[in-house]
């Protein structure tokens, strides 16, 4: 996980992950594209061999670095949502 | 978001989750197999051997042993104070001795003695190499912490996969009761009841829709809930199926953190 700014306009964000594949890209495009401010949300790999996909987007309205930061929270808390009751589930499971 | 566990057993835990999206659902699966680290030899030295096998097929032999892992005693290599050059904090060293007597013998991998108690072969049935009589092995192997993404061997499970919830649906006015459906399923979902077909572990019809083929009169239909998966996590023995789950999703929440920073830096 090494992200680089490829392009930052108040807009218009492009940054490169080094290192990942596509789960994360993937999860985090799906996770964007909740909101309704995004425009445009996409990744592409430019080469299999390479692992750094580039995350595209594009907002209306508010500010892209923004609107990142909330997608990356969202998928923060639900994964330790996961975790919490995954957790409990396990000490619930073991009690019957 | 829901999870229930459904069946736990030594290796295997099966859970349902509800309420999560398949891109998360994907990123965890991907988070257990390539990203939660576990213990593999590495380096091989081997001091004599005369058995059948090269040695670089016996090393390759020794690297897929599943080690139990102990997460909390041991670096990375290259998170370790070492720099990655090896030292007791992440690496394990693990020797084999062994000479067949007149008789010809088999090396298991519960033949290796580890300098850590904690860090043993998970299994210790697994076949490494028969010697004829008088034939000899003398090594020292090296095991260290690594990940997935690196090579296979480090994988701390050997099956993580998930599936959708099965939805079986039989109309009663459609159906004439032949049973071929009941015939056709290799999961014995379908059972004859009174003047219909019932359904029993429901959760283990695997969607693949036979029943649904060979239904005549178009009574049975197949469907799956959304937004809900059905994991099964099946450990090499390096870690328990619990410890993977629940790692793999502090792992994957390092990541996100990770890119915060890098969001919160622009
Ligand atoms: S889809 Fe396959 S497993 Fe499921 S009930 Fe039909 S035949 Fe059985
Ligand atoms: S195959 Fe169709 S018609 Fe025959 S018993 Fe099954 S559901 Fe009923
Ligand atoms: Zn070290």
């Amino acid at each position: 996980m090494k992200p680089r700014t490829v392009e930052n306009t108040k807009f218009e964000l492009k940054f490169e992950i080094g290192g990942e594949g596509h789960s994360f890209p993937n999860l985090l495009r799906r996770t964007l594209l909740e909101e309704s401010s995004v425009e445009f949300a996409g990744y592409n790999i430019p080469h299999p061999l390479l692992a750094s996909p580039i995350v595209t987007l594009r907002t209306k309205r508010r500010q892209s670095n923004v609107v990142l930061r909330e997608a990356l929270e969202k998928m923060l808390a639900r994964t330790e949502e996961f975790r919490k009751k995954f957790k409990q589930a396990v000490s619930d499971h073991s009690v019957d | 978001m829901e999870i229930t566990i459904i069946r736990k057993q030594e290796n295997i835990i099966h859970f349902l989750a509800e309420g999560l999206d398949v891109a998360f659902a994907n990123a965890l699966r991907r988070t257990m197999l390539t990203r939660l680290p576990a213990m593999a030899i590495d380096e091989v030295l081997v001091l004599e051997n005369t058995s059948v096998m090269y040695d670089e097929m016996l090393a390759h032999r020794m690297g897929l042993i599943p080690l139990v892992t102990d997460l909390e005693s041991y670096n990375l290599p290259e998170e370790c104070d070492c720099e990655g050059k090896g030292c007791s904090l992440c690496q394990c060293t693990l020797t084999l001795e062994k000479q067949a007597g007149d008789e010809e013998e088999m090396v298991y991998s519960r033949d290796l003695s580890s300098q850590d108690p904690k860090i043993v072969p998970a299994l210790g049935e697994i076949p490494l190499v028969k010697l004829a009589p008088k034939q000899r092995l003398i090594f020292e192997a090296y095991a260290r912490l690594g990940k997935g993404v690196e090579n296979a061997k480090f994988q701390p499970v050997s099956t993580v996969s998930y599936k959708y919830v099965p939805i079986i649906e039989v109309n009663k006015d459609k159906c004439n009761q032949c049973g071929d459906c009941v015939k056709v399923c290799p999961k014995n979902i379908l059972l004859v009841e009174g003047d219909t077909i019932a359904t029993q572990n429901t959760l283990d019809c695997s969607l693949c829709e036979a029943c649904v083929e060979v239904c005549e009169p178009g009574a049975i239909t197949i469907d799956s809930k959304k937004n809900s998966f059905l994991f099964k996590v099946e450990s090499t023995g390096a870690l328990t199926p619990e410890v993977i789950v629940e790692k793999s999703a502090e792992i994957f929440k390092e990541r996100i953190r990770l890119a915060l920073d890098y969001a919160n830096s622009i």
